[in-house]
């Protein structure tokens, strides 16, 4: 033994990571709970109010109401995503951490303090979340709907975290740090970029805000965070845990300690860069588009990796599978893990894309993840830890059982029914008729086909739910059984040696970084460089680069050295993650932010809202519309038969078309159809009989009815300070008075009336359908920018213009007349 | 023959380079965690495994 060691004993707080298990289980009820009736609203439209009720009481129970604000999809979806995303795993990673993170590093949580501040600071925004998404406050960014003054709560909230986690890593007994400890220091810092620049918003009241970026730029942006939100929230964190607890629950080490640490580095460079793959064939710049398919593919190998090393840890344990519920969810978890990131790469491969975007098939991939991945490592670790945290047993093991084949049958038929429901309204869409001219079957046609999938999907996720509830029941009964526990451990604490404590200077003045740096730079000059100057680079990069071998030769101890102090130091680690992180937003966003200008658009260029229109295009994302129609026509011949417009040449949906949508709307599924061209498609009397009850002019559409956008009146009166905050970032609203715009807005208002008032419909201006209606009329429209216009598409062989998909019944032919 | 992988917009660029530094990066890393000592892989699977009840011994 050292002579400097001394001996001491730990108590771990283990209060922390009881409330967070807690919390998660019931928002995880309430999170699956909404889901469960999101997917039957798609089944059965009356379910977004409650007048159904009336009907299966045969009467008894009177409640009128059609359609019901604060239940209709469009606002219960976003609730559904966040609480299960935010509320239900959040929770249970918080737990996992504060849990792992105390063992791993041999300490108590550095604060108890900021441990309860996390803890009821969380718990705080999701409520506030629960009540503000469903009365439609919303930033209409999916995962990112919260509104600003809740945004900042979670900015927070999350330094907190980040905060008391990194303070127990410098407090920690353990020199080494184990790798789910990695994952987590990714996550927090990964997580902390992504929220706070998708977040970036100018307020125009408390509950009210625009997105900084916008149109593509926005989109950009918001699957850098979207995608990302998977892969630093819903995937890195947990495969921390993984490495924790199957360890644990298995009894022998993790297969591959090596495995693990390629698996976290790749997973860290590459996931940051796939983000773009959520905009295939759109009006996103092509590079970016190859660029998201290819790190996409290039995920394959280190999700498989990971998903090998955890199941390859049971080697020599598999008839723990028999006897053990934790085991069964962990390898059925991981499993899912495998298939997931399988299916995802798949997904990204922009011809795959083209049949399955906007469909069915990406909310089945979606579900795969969260409920067998999340959701079953979830359920796994529970089971592990809370007769640990109570200092008892599970109450019942056939309990848990039966949840876990339950739960396992509810997520493949859920996800089966999605496979089928996608892939068959993804073909028929696609389809043209024999001439190649129009396509084969209406809208409406493909949502009727797939009524009996639907309905198995919501049968499949009412089975998780019930396997949920099992769970829940058997957890309470554990707990109750045993009482709160306070676990302590004796450690040995050495006097940590100046000599392991790594200064900034060695962080950055290494040879390894200084070698690779100047390098990179070099070769890349000779992509910019005049001519000889870039040969000059060339020859520069290449002897750095044989300079760094050579010293490599000499000197690699120093540099395993280097590499060694490093994974020890905590904060240089996470500096060195958070540069690999966000080289790859930076690289993907700043050109885009450039080029996303007025002036550098050639073609069409959108033309501005006026008041009216502004504050309808507002109460459109309130409503949460971009849940069910998209507004991007993508560069593929049925998307341009379908939805543009007869006659006009590449009415696909282009780049400048959405350049003042703050924020975009080009959505990621069409439970509808797409938007884009709606202005020219139908008058404003179509609209108002559509809003009032979908069936009347569109038989079979399973969309709700908004009767109280008949009662609610415009608010006109905070258009100013709207258009003022659009100034600020950039949309060219012209120099107007605050009563020149009221003015304005009621003017087109007293207009639309008038028009309704003509065809027989009586419609006050000043009703908040009037506005939506001004808006809907306006989308599509757009005028010719300056500069030279570049020459139209040629329809023939341009790869984008052809169908991505083998079909007999499409041919390449010209759109244009 | 190099000059020709320059493309002729400077956004290709991107794609390439920033392929190579990803690459680089985890070549890097690939090949240290290849050289990692077997022992301190073992310590380092070892750590969630330490028995709670008894104390953990100093390295």
């Amino acid at each position: 033994m050292n002579s400097t060691a001394h001996k001491t004993t730990i108590e771990f707080d283990d209060r922390t990571v009881r409330h967070f298990v807690i919390a998660s289980i019931i928002w995880g009820f309430v999170g699956m709970l909404v889901g469960l009736i999101a997917a039957t609203q798609l089944s059965f439209w009356q379910t977004n109010g409650l007048k159904f009720i009336e009907t299966i009481t045969l009467g008894a129970v009177k409640i009128p109401a059609d359609g019901i604000s604060f239940l209709s999809f469009g606002r219960l979806r976003p609730l559904h995503t966040n609480a299960v995303i935010f509320a239900f795993v959040g929770n249970m990673i918080f737990a996992g951490v504060y849990y792992s993170t105390q063992r791993l590093c041999k300490c108590r949580t550095a604060s108890d303090l900021l441990s309860k501040i996390h803890f009821w600071g969380w718990q705080l925004i999701i409520v506030a979340a629960a009540i503000t998404l469903p009365l439609g406050f919303t930033r209409g960014k999916e995962y990112a709907e919260l509104i600003w003054p809740i945004n900042i709560a979670v900015a927070l909230i999350w330094v907190v975290f980040g905060w008391n986690f990194f303070w127990t890593l410098k407090r920690r007994n353990e020199p080494s740090l184990y790798v789910a400890l990695w994952f987590y220091i990714a996550t927090i810092i990964t997580v902390a970029m992504l929220y706070i620049v998708n977040h970036l918003s100018i307020p125009t009241s408390l509950l009210h805000s625009y997105p900084i970026f916008g149109g593509v730029q926005d989109g950009l942006v918001q699957w850098w965070y979207g995608h990302n939100a998977v892969a630093f929230f819903l995937t890195t964190p947990i495969l921390g845990i993984m490495y924790y607890f199957l360890p644990k629950a298995a009894g022998r080490p993790v297969y591959s300690y090596r495995l693990s640490i390629i698996h976290f580095w790749s997973l860290v460079f590459i996931y940051i860069w796939a983000g773009p793959h959520h905009l295939l064939n759109t009006s996103l710049p092509r590079w970016l588009q190859m660029l998201g398919m290819l790190f996409s593919l290039m995920l394959w190998a280190p999700s498989w990796g990971g998903m090998l090393n955890g199941l390859l840890t049971l080697r020599g344990a598999w008839d723990k599978l028999r006897t053990d519920p934790v085991i069964k969810f962990y390898v059925a978890a991981i499993t899912f893990y495998g298939m997931s990131t399988f299916e995802g790469p798949l997904l990204s491969i922009r011809a795959v894309n083209a049949l399955s975007h906007y469909t069915d098939w990406t909310i089945a991939h979606v579900h795969a993840g969260t409920l067998g991945w999340n959701g079953f490592m979830a359920a796994g670790m529970f089971y592990w830890l809370i007769p640990r945290l109570w200092g008892t047993k599970l109450h019942s093991m056939a309990m848990a059982n039966m949840h876990f084949w339950i739960g396992l049958t509810g997520i493949l038929l859920y996800v089966a029914s999605l496979w089928a429901a996608g892939i068959t309204q993804g073909l028929m869409l696609g389809t043209l008729n024999s001439s190649g001219t129009l396509p084969k079957y209406e809208f409406v046609e493909t949502l009727e086909r797939i009524k009996p999938l639907m309905l198995a999907r919501v049968f499949g996720g009412a089975l998780y739910l019930v396997g949920y509830i099992i769970m829940m029941v058997n957890l309470v009964r554990t707990i109750r059984s045993g009482k709160p526990t306070v676990e302590t451990r004796e450690v040995y604490i050495e006097a940590k040696p100046a000599s392991s404590t790594m200064t900034w200077g060695e962080v950055f003045r290494s040879e390894p970084l200084i070698y690779f740096t100047l390098g990179f730079i070099l070769c890349l000059m000779w992509f910019f460089l005049p001519n000889y100057a870039n040969f000059g680079a060339l020859i520069g990069g290449a002897v750095v680069i044989l300079k760094g071998v050579q010293t490599f030769k000499t000197g690699h101890h120093r540099w395993s050295a280097w590499h060694e102090k490093l994974l020890e130091n905590a904060l240089p680690f996470s500096v060195l993650a958070f540069i690999a992180v966000a080289l790859g937003g930076l690289i993907q966003i700043i050109p885009t932010t450039m080029a996303n200008r007025a002036d550098s658009i050639h073609g069409r260029l959108q033309t501005l809202y006026t008041p009216l229109e502004l504050v309808g295009r507002d109460l459109y994302v309130s409503e949460g519309c971009y849940n069910c129609h998209s507004q991007q026509i993508r560069m593929l011949v049925p998307d341009v038969l379908r939805y543009g417009r007869p006659g006009v040449a590449d009415d696909y949906s282009h780049l400048g078309e959405s350049l003042y949508d703050h924020p975009y709307q080009w959505g990621s599924k069409r439970t509808g159809p797409d938007l884009a061209r709606e202005g020219e498609k139908r008058d404003a009397l179509w609209h108002v009989l559509h809003m009032m009850d979908p069936r009347a002019t569109s038989p079979g559409s399973n969309m709700p009815a908004y009767p109280w956008l008949f009662d609610q009146k415009t608010d006109i009166d905070s258009l100013p300070r709207r258009i003022a905050a659009q100034r600020s970032i950039g949309v060219p609203w012209p120099a107007l008075s605050a009563d020149e715009i009221k003015d304005q807005a009621r003017a087109q208002a007293i207009g639309i009336s008038k028009v309704l008032h003509d065809q027989g419909r009586t419609v006050e201006p000043d009703r908040e359908i009037i506005a939506i209606i001004a808006y809907l009329k306006k989308l599509g429209t757009y005028e010719q920018a300056g500069g030279p216009v570049p020459e139209p598409l040629p329809a023939i062989d341009r790869p984008l213009l052809r169908p991505s998909l083998p079909d007999a019944n499409r041919h390449p032919l010209s759109v244009n007349p | 023959m190099l000059r020709r992988l320059q493309p002729s917009e400077f956004q290709n660029v991107l794609v390439i380079a920033t392929f190579a530094v990803t690459l680089a990066v985890f070549a890097f890393f690939f090949i240290r965690a290849l050289r990692m000592q077997k022992d301190k892989a073992d310590h380092l699977s070892q750590l969630p495994l330490q028995d709670d009840s008894e104390p953990t011994s100093p390295s």
